[in-house]
């Protein structure tokens, strides 16, 4: 089976009822009211306001240091200790504080999974592919080692990982094969909301294309949400039905990916669509807006 | 496999080398075990016949391979000075300076780790900058004034509260378990507090690196807490380091704890070797050197297989298994 009959094949399985969290009682996946963050006096993140439904796949866009990493830490908890965040983050139900690391710590990796940009530094590396990517397994559940090994292999065969490289460490493998060991990492507790901060950047073009296929059809197939962090717009239309671009730490522009890409209003938006298309889509933007 | 018998064979060829260094350094340096044993007024007779017994008159190369060979066998010699084995007197002292720096040792992790990690975990900021000072503060007391600080608060008959045995070891050694133990307690306190500053300074050091770190922060996504990542992810990968520190910390106290062992009157290897050098007595000098050396060399294996046993990327010719790459695939590598 070829890893595009898997994905199809995953994308057909039933989402595991036992590990499904049972957290979120309404359509709202996430909530984040006037969310504002300050390191240091600097104002990382301002009066940012978003919301996620259920099913949703949602993007983010902005050029490097506009707050997009930022946000996906203060959504997660994952905030320096020196960090100081105002604002309302509500997540499967729950109200969360800022500071408060046990009650974030019991929603990561259950209910939201984590796609990292590179998951050659973030792969533990004295851990195993099995024993990584049933860490999250072994903090929220208990289950037996064997049903925890049955459903790494599970996972495994959904990301397209054959059974062999189970006993292998990251650094054993191709950055397209620690990407899917990242992303069955993230998806191994069925969670609602899967957070993939710009997970293409460090693959080649080729592998870019596969691994963005693999998780869309996950994260379908799984009935899930997805906040997808990017600055490539062709993976953004691929990946997402709607899409945010954040300045400056402030959301400045908000609507449907595809109109977004094709008529943005804001002036910053599109200068950033216009860079990119020259950039990413190799197309002149004055010959494009013509 | 391979690497623990070719790291083997590197030791074995290091021990040869370090044989010759050491023979020949003794035999450049200036002084005579038989004029010295011969005394002041002795005649050249006298010292010829000293050094026909000892084996001195023989050449060189003779002399290095009757060395060699007895140290393959286990036969050190015997101490021109005292008489005894050199293997007996080396064992005698050891039997005082191993046990001081293991228990020292672990004393220094013992404190230093848990407060390295406390010095950065902690809630208050306030908490963690006064265990950064101590830190600071700890490392920068030299041993000497830490041990008379103790004596005078703790040694039996001059202290505060004279509880403790400040001077000597039991003259029936290890015989006497539970005094030797005790008369060890001050020395392992002042150079196991001294050493655990160190150590405490690097864990800090180490942990602070991690705190940013990607391999913490998906700990964290999946669902352990910063503390908890911290701990069973950050410090797991400072290992290696930590274990380089450790390994380097007890090569710096068999050398470094002559000042205790001199300000506690204990009969350690220190007090030895600089007596024997003092003599002139060259066979137990070149056996009691090359054992030194030897330990520092065995410390620095044993570092090496426990980097490699806690670091599964540093396996013997590991690659990964072939398939999709990263930008690094396409030729940066």
């Amino acid at each position: 089976m070829n890893r595009t009959d898997m994905a199809q094949d995953a994308m057909t399985q039933d989402v595991d009822a036992a590990t499904r969290p049972q957290l979120a009682t309404s359509g709202e996946i996430l909530h984040v009211r006037d969310l504002s963050v300050q390191i240091a006096d600097k104002t990382v993140l301002n009066d940012v306001t978003l919301d996620i439904g259920a099913n949703e796949r949602v993007g983010l866009i902005g050029a490097s240091g506009s707050g997009k990493s930022m946000l996906v830490k203060a959504i997660t908890g994952l905030l320096p200790r020196a960090a100081r965040v105002d604002g309302d983050i509500t997540m499967g139900g729950t109200q969360l504080q800022a500071g408060d690391d046990a009650a974030f710590a019991a929603l990561r990796g259950r209910y939201v999974g984590l796609v990292f940009q590179n998951p050659g530094a973030a792969l533990n590396p004295v851990l195993s592919v099995e024993q990584q990517v049933g860490l999250p397994l072994r903090l929220h559940y208990d289950l037996d080692a064997g049903e925890r090994r049955d459903r790494v292999m599970t996972m495994l065969e959904r990301v397209g990982l054959p059974a062999s490289l189970a006993g292998s460490y990251p650094h054993e493998l191709s950055g397209g094969q620690q990407q899917r060991a990242g992303i069955a990492t993230a998806l191994i507790t069925s969670p609602r909301l899967i957070i993939a901060d710009e997970p293409t950047t460090a693959l080649d073009a080729i592998v870019q294309r596969s691994i963005i296929d693999l998780l869309v059809s996950l994260v379908e197939s799984a009935g899930a949400s997805m906040l997808f962090i990017t600055h490539d717009f062709a993976v953004l239309s691929r990946a997402t039905t709607r899409c945010m671009v954040i300045d400056r730490g402030r959301i400045i522009e908000t609507g449907d990916t595809t109109a977004l890409l094709r008529d943005p209003r804001e002036p910053q938006t599109r200068s950033l669509v216009n860079a990119a298309k020259t950039l990413t889509l190799n197309v002149n933007p004055e010959h494009h807006h013509a | 496999m391979r690497y623990l018998i070719r790291r083997l064979i590197w030791f074995a060829v290091a021990l040869l080398g370090l044989s010759l260094l050491v023979f020949a350094a003794l035999r450049i340096l200036p002084g005579d075990v038989a004029s010295v044993m011969a005394g002041t007024n002795a005649t050249p007779a006298r010292i010829a016949a000293i050094r026909s017994r000892m084996g001195l008159d023989r050449s060189y190369p003779q002399q290095y391979a009757d060395w060699l060979g007895g140290l393959l066998h286990g036969n050190m010699g015997v101490s021109a000075i005292s008489g005894r084995t050199v293997a007996s007197q080396i064992g005698a002292h050891a039997a005082v300076t191993l046990p001081l720096i293991v228990l020292s040792l672990l004393v220094a992790l013992g404190v230093g780790i848990p407060m390295g990690c406390q010095a950065v975990l902690a809630g208050s900021p306030r908490v963690r900058s006064v265990l950064h000072t101590i830190a600071i503060v700890g490392g920068a007391v030299p041993a000497l004034w830490g041990g008379l600080l103790l004596i005078m608060l703790f040694g039996r008959g001059v202290g505060l509260i004279g509880i403790l045995p400040s001077q000597g070891f039991p003259d029936a050694g290890w015989h006497a378990p539970r005094a030797a133990l005790i008369s060890l307690i001050l020395p392992t306190i002042t150079t196991g507090l001294v050493a655990g500053a160190g150590i405490m300074r690097y864990t800090r050091a180490c942990l602070i690196s991690m705190e940013d770190s990607d391999a913490v922060a998906m700990a964290m996504a999946c669902g352990m807490t910063r503390r908890q990542a911290m701990l069973r992810v950050g410090l797991r990968l400072s290992a290696a380091q930590l274990v380089s520190v450790a390994g380097l910390t007890f090569a710096q106290m068999i050398t470094g704890v002559m000042v205790v062992e001199s300000l506690f009157n204990l009969p350690g290897l220190g007090a030895m070797l600089i007596n024997d050098v003092g003599n002139r007595d060259l066979i137990a000098v070149q056996s009691e050197l090359f054992l030194l050396a030897a330990f520092f060399l065995l410390l620095g294996l044993l570092v090496d297989l426990m980097h490699h046993a806690l670091d599964p990327r540093l396996g013997e010719q590991t690659q990964h298994a072939g398939g999709e790459g990263s930008t690094h695939d396409l030729g940066i590598r």
